[in-house]
């Protein structure tokens, strides 16, 4: 009889083992499983309000999925961390302003809450970081996407764009900055941006260029083929929206380009989310949608992994934009490669105004490794509309560009070169 | 035929908005040709009736025009460095179908002209290496820095037949045969300062011959009060200069230094407005002349940081300019020396538009004749010595970019003014436009340059695009 009981407490024992862990787990995303409207207050203490929010309210947005993936570790590209290791140590922030000081290359701030518990000197940190990622030298963006209003998808939008880094070079020669005899304006970056579709801005080709004085505005010059006419334009007012893509501001493109100094930060803490932060590329043709979109505001199907966030906030400084548009954007960006990967924009009244979130494909190529952007969702929460686009950084699948590799001419980068690169 | 052959294109049109699906032209050949077009429907309605004696006839709510245009454009891309465009345009113009009295108005053997046309507007190539660009062809080519009037954009004459100067320059520029080459100077110095040279050749030598300023036939609402044996003179008189005797030439420098963008340019032309001696036709001959100048200038832009906005400047002197007396017996000639300073400022008003700034444009004409006299007369500065005119544009997006309101607002300091509010719908991702607006003219007298021939053809006008 006691080798009965022996026997049974020892299988209790067993079966509480093996239960045991999905007991204490409950509430943990389970790997493949769908979620959706019925069953997302499972696992709503792992993703933002403003996501669990709309993933309920399935009746305005339509239904909305997650699904759990195992979580990835992309690497660096090795020059990046190369960099980061050699030239993070002399880094710091001006105190006046919010400037980098001792910034070569790689990532300016590898521990960002070493040395400090200043919130806001951590949200500096976190910007910084998020402006120094490891995005290579020169990259090439193949855009796809459009606005979509409540009655559905309303237009297209097709960019060819490509972005040159004169400095905190890691990846190609020369590094870690293009010397002075070639950069005599210096520069930081110029992004050379080829528009395909719509109609109304086809063949356009803008260029903008960012200084390394972080207190002086950008230099935009604007080919328009009707024209037949390369313009300037002013790129003072960084609030505005393109007309092809309404829900983006200037500052708002690859989730934040707005000048640093114009802006202030602070650390909110640290939180665990499923974010999708990589996506599958399997079986896709490359002119197919990466993610799918069976409702017109929202990619459907989305892989979330757990990440580790910073969750930090980045407020418009009043001295720079006494009324901004924004009142506070609220961040969350991924621990290794400091991208903002989910953002929660609130308007002049402090009310939630746009929804976003970014995902990434693994970088295939080898010595390039790193993430690539994939797509990107920004939805204006209180008017239904939005401005989600695909893109395939690697190649671009129609040939349309005259231009097909990464090795770009600096003259590709000049007021001239619109034209000529253009059509 | 011809006719037959416009409603065909017109035919093919709507063919092609019926079955483009898929937003934004048609790609062929792995995307190396691509064609994309629109069509057009721009009807403009009369405010008054016309009082001068050459526009009697047009009435209150008359059609000023109803415009029906089909524009395809082609891009065929041969290879990395060779490209060739084509722009077709064909148009027709219902209002004289409609309306019999404006068909009464102009003589019968200019009236299909202003009818319907089918035409290759732009054929060019292009060649793009390393430090060269080059476009050959028939192709508009554009200088200067100025918006609504033209100061430094001196190399293709306009077509103000249709509508005056109202549609966009690029639609009534008149393409010329011709070669433009951009050359980005080598050398360590020239490339710090992104420089370049380019050179244009007009030969004129073409069965076209002289592309000069073409003006609306007698009785049309557009006629700048010529009778009709004038313009057919003016008309030969170009026609006969078909000979690379007549050849214009350009050169301009372009760098960029510190932020200033500027071009210096020359360009040895034949004026686009001619002389008339009178003397001439006494003795029975063709009394225009299109004379010879020289044209050199320069302009600049910059972005003024602690202002927020682009400045853009642009002159042009013009040395032994021709000018007619007033009383048309002689030609004096005259140094004339022009300027124009602009400011582009987008601006956020966030009580009117919480969303999207302004974008607010102002710019200042002036012009100046040495030696003056004043039995002179000009075409352009109101017969006076100095011409000053400013203009004035603002226009946002609201509702994301789906209604564009606009004013652009022009005056002459000689007592004539222009107002043109419009107000644009974007439907579908850009492609279904619809423009609201009006041009209205006023002018003091009878001798003021740009709207004293046509103060009282103030209109509204309504254009519906589909653009694929």
């Amino acid at each position: 009889m006691r080798n009965v009981l022996k026997k049974v407490a020892c299988c209790l024992f067993l079966v509480l083992l093996i239960i045991l862990p999905k007991v204490s787990s409950a509430g943990e995303p389970v790997i493949g499983k769908n979620y959706d409207y019925k069953n997302i207050d499972e696992i709503k203490e792992w993703i933002s309000e403003a996501r669990y929010n709309i993933i309920k309210d399935y009746q305005k947005w339509g239904v909305v999925n997650l699904i759990p993936q195992e979580a990835h570790k992309v690497p660096h590209h090795p020059g990046y961390d190369e960099a980061t290791k050699k030239y993070s140590g002399n880094v710091k922030i001006v105190a006046e302003g919010g400037a980098l000081e001792g910034w070569v290359a790689g990532c300016p701030f590898p521990d960002p809450l070493k040395g400090t518990d200043d919130p806001w000197e951590i949200g500096m940190r976190l910007l910084w970081n998020f402006e120094h990622r490891d995005d290579g030298d020169t990259s090439r963006q193949w855009y796809e996407g459009g606005p979509c209003d409540r009655r559905g998808v309303s237009g297209r939008v097709v960019v060819n764009e490509y972005k040159k880094w004169y400095v905190g070079r890691y990846a190609r020669d020369p590094k870690p900055a293009i010397p002075k005899k070639d950069n005599p304006d210096n520069r930081y970056w110029a992004n050379a941006a080829f528009v395909v579709e719509p109609f109304e801005m086809r063949n356009t080709n803008m260029l903008t260029i960012r200084y390394e004085d972080p207190y002086k505005d950008d230099d935009m010059w604007l080919y328009i083929p009707a024209l037949r006419r390369i313009r300037r334009f002013s790129s003072a007012q960084r609030m505005d929206c393109g007309a092809a893509t309404p829900d983006w501001t200037w500052d708002d493109y690859n989730f934040f380009q707005g000048k640093l100094a114009n802006y202030k930060a602070k650390y909110i803490g640290r939180r665990w989310l499923l974010e999708g932060l990589v996506q599958s590329i399997e079986g896709k043709k490359p002119t197919d949608r990466i993610m799918n979109r069976a409702t017109d505001h929202w990619f459907t199907d989305v892989k979330v992994e757990k990440v580790h966030t910073y969750e930090w906030e980045f407020y418009p400084k009043e001295s720079v934009w006494p009324k901004h548009i924004y009142s506070k954007c609220v961040c969350r960006s991924d621990p290794d490669h400091w991208r903002i990967i989910d953002r929660d924009t609130y308007d002049a009244k402090g009310r939630l105004w746009k929804v976003g979130y970014y995902y990434f494909l693994t970088n295939p190529e080898p010595g390039q490794e790193g993430l690539l952007w994939a797509c990107g969702e920004q939805v204006d929460v209180q008017r239904m509309h939005s401005s989600n686009g695909n893109a395939w950084a690697t190649y671009d699948p129609h040939h349309r560009c005259r231009i097909n590799n990464l090795d770009l001419p600096l003259s590709y980068f000049e007021a001239s070169g619109l034209r000529k690169y253009g059509y | 035929m011809k006719r037959l052959f416009i409603v065909s294109s017109f035919l093919c049109a709507f063919s092609l908005c019926v079955y483009t699906t898929a937003f934004g032209g048609f790609s062929l050949f792995d995307g190396r040709l691509e064609i994309s077009g629109w069509v057009e429907n721009f009807s403009a309605f009369r405010l008054e009736d016309g009082y001068h004696s050459l526009h009697r006839g047009h009435e209150e709510g008359d059609y000023s025009l109803c415009r029906n245009t089909f524009q395809l454009e082609t891009q065929f891309r041969l290879s990395d460095v060779v490209t060739v465009v084509s722009i077709y345009r064909g148009w027709y113009d219902a209002a004289y179908d409609i309306d019999d009295d404006l068909r009464k108005l102009i003589p019968s053997k200019e009236r299909d002209k202003y009818r319907h046309d089918s035409d290759i507007r732009e054929l060019y190539v292009d060649i793009a290496t390393d430090n060269l660009f080059l476009r050959f062809g028939k192709q508009q080519i554009v200088w200067g820095e100025s918006d609504g009037f033209r100061m430094a954009d001196i190399i293709n004459a306009l077509d103000f037949s249709w509508y005056y100067f109202f549609p966009a320059w690029e639609d009534i520029r008149i393409p010329n045969w011709s070669a433009d080459i951009i050359w980005n100077l080598p050398g360590e110095f020239f490339r710090r300062y992104q420089s370049s040279l380019e050179f244009v050749l007009i030969p004129n030598c073409f069965d076209r011959g002289f592309e000069s300023t073409n003006l609306a036939p007698e009785g049309a609402m557009w006629n700048p009060m010529f009778p009709q044996m004038m313009l057919d003179m003016l008309d030969a008189k170009r026609r006969d200069m078909k000979s690379t005797q007549y050849a214009e030439y350009g050169i301009r420098f372009h760098s960029i230094v510190k932020g200033w963008d500027f071009h210096i340019f020359d360009f040895y032309t034949i004026e686009d407005n001619p002389v008339m001696d009178m003397k001439r036709m006494m003795a029975g001959r063709n009394p225009f002349r299109f004379e010879r100048v020289n044209k050199v200038g320069g302009s600049f832009n910059r972005y003024i940081e602690p202002l927020k906005g682009v400045l853009r400047f642009e002159c042009v002197g013009t040395l032994d300019e021709p000018l007619n007396t007033l009383d048309h017996m002689s030609i004096k000639n005259r140094d004339s020396y022009a300027y124009m300073v602009g400011f582009d400022r987008p601006t956020y008003i966030p009580w009117l538009n919480p969303e999207t700034s302004f974008f607010i444009s102002g710019q200042v004409f002036q012009k100046y004749y040495t030696h003056w006299d004043r039995d002179l007369a000009t075409g352009d500065t109101s017969s006076d010595e100095y011409q000053t005119l400013i203009t004035f544009l603002i226009n946002t997006g609201y509702r994301k970019w789906t209604w564009m309101p606009q004013i652009f607002a022009m005056y002459d300091f000689s007592g004539e003014g222009w107002v043109n509010p419009q107000i644009e719908y974007a439907h579908k991702g850009l492609h279904w436009r619809v423009k609201l607006g009006a041009h209205l003219m006023f002018a003091s007298g009878s001798g003021q340059s740009y709207f004293s021939a046509f103060k009282d053809n103030n209109n509204v006008y309504l254009s519906v695009k589909y653009q694929f």
